[in-house]
């Protein structure tokens, strides 16, 4: 399965909000 | 039954002995403080083990801790007159009964926060084995781990530096290596919880790639850190650490392989899922060396059995074929003889340790209090062969595992 749209390595940290694992969250 | 992560042994120790202290203890408040310290270790050793038990949640260790602290350090922060007046004895997380025995205070602390430590690792692989958990079993696995790690690396930067390494073999618990390679295998395996989460949860196949890498290394630097240890010991441990680097890195490439094909990079997605195949087949060959090699562990640990380990091996097929079979009919790309490079550094979901923080010295510890030992007309119990004679195993609660039955993308519980 090809993976939902959600996040990147790419993406600035510090402007992502963060889940208790430190991923990115989900919308 | 096959739970997925390696432990080693929980530290035994023996009963305090204090009867050579009766003529140093020259008032009831000495007396009391001693009485303290013994009832209080007694009762923390009773403890470790229970793994149905959240150290964190045990009020014991907060209270034994100042007591020690208090042999080990004056209120004043210089070293106590009291260091060197009780015998400790401790075993190896790496195997043998035969303890360690040591006349000093900083050396009990450094054992005991390591078992506290393996503790902790022990009761994440007991949450981690259950199969009726879900995302508060995952972040309590994650949490358990980034402590356990905390208190490695607190052993390390600011314990160990006190100890005699001199009178330390080089697999022993306290020393540096051994620290390291535990700190850092803490570290890793709470990053693996992340992984598996990033998986469940189809974050993009980038963040997975460059988050499994870091995990591979940091297993690496983990085995690393045992090479020059006596391979009686670290042998089966390095196995292990062996499997889940080359388990990551297969991983790594495996996503990369995806992420590369939605980049229309054909070619290259081939020669890494090729990799990929190639890495898994070693982590494969590794398990089995892991499962026959010489070593001290705790449980019934068949990385290649678990379904987080099983399941990889089709996706990377998959995604190979599906790569060769569109570079058949679309893209017409060559193979690169080099492999593409991978994410060298994740941005998101790595774990760091929790630092842990050492209670104050108890409040106990006054100046008078110190005074009340007549420590300077007794000198240090002297440490006899009787004082290294085998010492009865810990106690540990069976980390058992039941993972047959998991049916999900990653294979692994942690959602």
């Amino acid at each position: 399965p090809t993976n939902a749209p959600g996040s990147s390595t790419k993406e600035d940290p510090a402007s992502t909000q963060l889940d208790e694992f430190g991923l990115p969250a989900l919308s | 039954m096959s739970h997925w992560f390696h432990r080693n042994c929980l530290k035994a120790t023996g009963p305090l002995d204090t009867k050579h202290l009766t003529p140093v203890l020259t008032s009831q408040k000495a007396n009391q403080i001693v009485n303290e310290l013994k009832q209080k270790r007694a009762q923390l050793v009773s403890k470790m083990g229970d793994l149905l038990s959240d150290p964190r949640s045990t009020p014991v260790i907060e209270e034994y801790l100042p007591l020690i602290r208090g042999f080990a350090q004056s209120v004043s922060g210089a070293a106590s007159p009291l260091q060197n007046l009780l015998k400790f004895r401790w075993t190896q997380s790496l195997g043998g009964r035969n303890p360690e025995v040591q006349n000093d205070a900083v050396f009990e602390i450094a054992n005991v926060c390591v078992n506290i430590g393996l503790w902790y690792m022990k009761r994440a692989a007991k949450i981690a084995s259950s199969n009726n958990y879900a995302e508060a079993e995952a972040k309590e696995v994650h949490t358990c781990l980034r402590t356990a790690a905390g208190i490695f690396e607190y052993v390390l930067d600011k314990v160990s530096p006190h100890l005699d390494s001199s009178k330390l073999e080089d697999w022993f618990d306290i020393t540096v290596p051994i620290l390291t390679a535990y700190k850092l295998e803490c570290t890793a395996e709470a990053q693996e919880v992340t992984v598996a989460r990033a998986i469940e949860l189809k974050h993009k196949p980038d963040l997975i790639s460059a988050l499994a890498h870091e995990t591979s290394k940091l297993f690496s630097d983990a085995d690393t850190a045992l090479r020059e240890c006596d391979v009686e010991f670290v042998t089966k441990w390095r196995r292990y650490l062996q499997v889940k680097i080359k388990f990551y890195a297969a991983y790594a490439r495996s996503f990369q392989g995806e992420y590369l094909l939605t980049l229309d990079k054909c070619g290259d997605s081939i020669k890494t899922l090729r990799e990929a195949q190639k890495l898994y087949k070693e982590a494969q060959g590794l398990c089995k060396q892991y499962e026959h090699a010489p070593g001290n562990s705790v449980g019934e640990v068949r990385p290649a059995r678990h379904p987080f380990f099983q399941k990889l091996g089709p996706v990377i097929d998959l995604r190979l074929s599906k790569s060769e079979r569109e570079n058949g009919f679309i893209y017409y790309q060559k193979i690169p003889e080099e492999l593409p490079e991978l994410e060298l550094k994740a941005t998101f979901g790595l774990a760091a340790p929790i630092p842990f923080e050492m209670p104050e010295v108890h409040a106990i510890f006054t100046e008078e209090a110190y005074k009340d030992f007549t420590v300077q007309e007794t000198a240090p119990p002297k440490i006899s062969g009787s004082d290294k004679d085998d010492l009865p195993p810990a106690k540990e609660t069976d980390i058992g595992g039941d993972t047959k039955n998991i049916d999900n993308d990653s294979g692994c519980v942690i959602q």
